[in-house]
């Protein structure tokens, strides 16, 4: 028999390589996701990490799984609202159902056939149908393998339903100096990390300088790991100049640290989806420069997306009214960003917050071009803006802690700049992507 | 307004070429509020007033200037109890058109030869990593696009082949080429200074050679005359040839320190002592004296 983790890769890759075949989209063009995020329930899991929610989370390395060897089990989405349902997608795990209904239900009791099969075979089943209701039920009557169901994701696609597709993020650079959670509220980052779960975000972005002074391994350990290391499987970080200070080589501590999570493809940049949004993290301390590795990848990244929307996140921010300045590095990434419609980039490196107005690679205000905000508040000592401000600079704040808490719908987003005493500082109106 | 006071202006005529040039060597403008400075009319050498601290033939007040091709930047260091600076960027008649405002005492101050490119340097305290000592804080303007980069030690640097990475880099004496993107500048970092190479468009910069400091470019873009740290302690002027990296002491033995100033194709311009001097930029010749009690050196 297969180790579980081997059965999990093997099917992993057949979902990706699946994946990536061009799809035919059932159903109206304009009906959105409206299962994501969405409360779910199963009539059983086959273990604390293979929860409900895992089905609707977006993400496609994480999954539901039932029990083992029981027929039936079920898995259950509330829409939060009637909905008029044009498509159901399932993409099967390993263990997939032979025999299963998607029904759907107005209150819960009563449920209505979507759609059924007896002959399931795996893999995505992406299925036409018409219905309403608020609920969705994927039931199955028969496994096709001795272990249960899973599901890496489950997806309902329609009109209605309580969601647009929304879900929250939090982001901030320049964290965590040398205090531990221990210390209680007296460690800034230990503040700013309570106030990440108060949020209680579906990811967590970070804008480098992480852990500081050097971010070595033993410094992580010390004190990242006992604050914001909490959010460490939902984070999705990216390095500083002082991870890139560590004696044992440059990053060498935050991959150590992270592990995957911060280098998924082999580097320390990458990009994953979920909703509607395209997400970009970017590492400034490797070349970014034109005809660069970084950016040769972003444009090919940024080609191959269908997401709607896209965010993109490194730490040296280019529009900069704080202590540093203008800083060219990262302007052949913005050029790429610009010319394929971003629309919110986040940086840290200045522990202050600045918000711009949507401009262009060159400073020019255009609605066309990315919202860039800086976010330096985990917890480092705040810089001051001593310098000329920025023509579309326009909110600039400091001497204080936070987090941005971004919630990003499928059409566009809003923030709040939360000070890591609850204040609300700043409001980052509804903004549609481009 | 008087228009009849009329500078002291004093005609040079050097190493025996045609070429002339007006000196501003006498008695500073009176403080009427009006320069009769052109920087944009070609051949002048300016030189700041080390009594009044007035750039002579004008009304401002600097305690570093330096001016190429109509524009011109001057720092002026602001009385109080935190360190500031103001780098002023003045127009062809000595009008400010920009002010940035800088924690740090002047130490140098730049303008490219087409006047695009602006560059200062501040001495600064307070940085963890010196444990107290002074460093130093180099910025750029763009005045095409206006960007102001307040420091520039997060420019990508490449030493030994490689990508450098220490949170000690200081960069200091700018100096540009006539492209308005390549530049020579000073930096140290673990307790050696290098010249570099920047490249302000690729924002990318490599290391070239130890002991070189506050570099100049010629204005053929092919030598840098620099000061070098002698055993001494003491600094000696030298060139180098960046075709073929040979380096050459000037005939100025005197300790100099200061960023040199090209007076022309073949000669530096610089301050020694309380006086201003140039010398043949190859080695030969003898240094001669261009303007006494006087610092600041800069030709339009």
């Amino acid at each position: 028999m297969l180790s579980r983790r081997i059965r999990a890769a093997v099917a992993l890759l057949a979902a990706s390589m699946l994946l990536q075949v061009g799809q035919v989209t059932p159903g109206h063009a304009d009906d959105g996701l409206i299962s994501q995020g969405r409360p779910t329930t199963a009539s059983s899991v086959e273990d604390s990490t293979l929860t409900a929610d895992k089905a609707v989370d977006g993400g496609t390395t994480t999954r539901w799984a039932s029990a083992e060897g029981s027929d039936p089990q079920w898995i259950r989405v509330d829409l939060g609202d009637p909905a008029t349902i044009s498509r159901v997608r399932l993409s099967w795990e390993a263990a997939y159902a032979r025999a299963y209904r998607v029904e759907v239900s107005a209150d819960g009791a009563t449920w209505t056939t979507l759609s059924s099969t007896s002959a399931g075979d795996g893999g995505v089943d992406d299925l036409t149908v018409t219905g309403s209701g608020r609920y969705v039920r994927v039931y199955g009557t028969a496994r096709a393998t001795s272990y249960g169901y899973s599901l890496w994701e489950l997806e309902v696609y329609g009109k209605g339903g309580g969601g647009d597709g929304s879900f929250v993020v939090a982001a901030a650079g320049d964290i965590a100096g040398n205090c531990r959670a221990g210390d209680g509220t007296a460690c800034p980052h230990e503040r700013t990390a309570r106030l990440v779960e108060s949020i209680n975000p579906v990811y967590v972005l970070t804008m480098g300088d992480n852990q500081y002074d050097d971010g070595k391994l033993s410094e992580y350990r010390s004190y990242y790991a006992t604050t914001w290391g909490r959010f460490k499987t939902k984070t999705r970080p990216t390095p500083g100049n002082h991870e890139y200070y560590d004696p044992a080589g440059g990053a060498s501590g935050y991959k150590a640290y992270f592990g995957s999570i911060a280098t998924p493809g082999g580097k320390t940049y990458y990009s994953f989806d979920h909703g509607n949004w395209h997400f970009v993290a970017l590492d400034s301390e490797q070349s970014m420069s034109a005809g660069s590795a970084q950016v040769t990848w972003l444009k090919s990244d940024l080609a191959r997306t269908t997401r709607k929307c896209v965010a993109a996140y490194w730490h040296h921010p280019l529009f900069n009214s704080g202590s540093k300045g203008y800083d060219p590095v990262s302007l052949p990434v913005w050029r790429a960003l610009y010319a394929a419609g971003a629309d919110l980039i986040l940086n840290g490196h200045d522990h202050v917050y600045e918000r711009f107005r949507p401009q262009d690679p060159d400073g020019k205000a255009t609605a066309a071009g990315p919202l860039a905000v800086t976010a330096g508040l985990g917890g480092a000592e705040n810089y001051t803006f001593e310098h000329e401000v920025h023509p579309n600079s326009l909110v600039r704040l400091t001497d204080l802690h936070g987090v941005l808490k971004l919630t990003l719908t499928g059409t566009g987003f809003s923030g709040q700049l939360v000070q890591d005493d609850g204040r609300i500082r700043d409001t980052i109106p509804a903004t549609a992507c481009h | 307004m008087r228009r009849g006071v009329i500078l002291l202006v004093a005609m040079l005529v050097l190493g025996g070429g045609a070429t002339g040039y007006i000196l501003w060597s006498g008695h500073p403008a009176p403080a009427a509020g009006r320069s009769t400075l052109d920087l944009a009319k070609p051949g002048q050498i300016l030189v700041r007033d080390r009594a009044t601290g007035l750039i002579r033939g004008s009304s401002t007040r600097c305690d570093r200037f330096h001016a190429a091709h109509g524009t011109g930047v001057c720092l002026v260091a602001q009385p109080g109890a935190m360190a500031t600076t103001y780098a002023l960027v003045l127009d062809h008649a000595m009008r400010q058109t920009r002010r940035v405002r800088l924690a740090g005492i002047p130490s140098r101050a730049r303008v490219s030869a087409s006047g695009r490119m602006i560059s200062w340097t501040v001495f600064v305290t307070g940085d963890s990593y010196t444990g107290g000592a002074f460093s130093t804080r180099t910025g750029l303007l763009d005045t095409r696009t206006g960007n102001v980069t307040v420091t520039i030690e997060d420019i990508p640097l490449i030493k030994d082949g490689r990508r450098y990475h220490s949170a000690d880099v200081n960069y200091w004496g700018v100096t540009f080429a006539p492209d308005d993107s390549r530049f020579y500048a000073t930096v140290a970092t673990r307790g050696k200074t290098y010249l570099v190479e920047g490249d302000y468009t690729r924002w990318q910069a490599r290391v070239l050679r130890e002991n070189a400091e506050c570099p100049s470019l010629s204005p053929d873009g092919r030598r840098i005359v620099y000061k070098k740290r002698m055993p001494s302690g003491a600094w000696r002027l030298h060139a180098l040839d960046l075709a073929t990296d040979r380096e050459t002491p000037l005939a100025e033995t005197a300790d100099v320190d200061d960023q040199a100033a090209w007076l022309d194709a073949r000669s530096v311009m610089y301050a020694k002592g309380r006086d201003v001097w140039a010398v043949p930029a190859d080695g030969s010749g003898t240094p001669r004296l261009l303007a006494t009690e006087a610092s600041s050196p800069a030709i339009t």
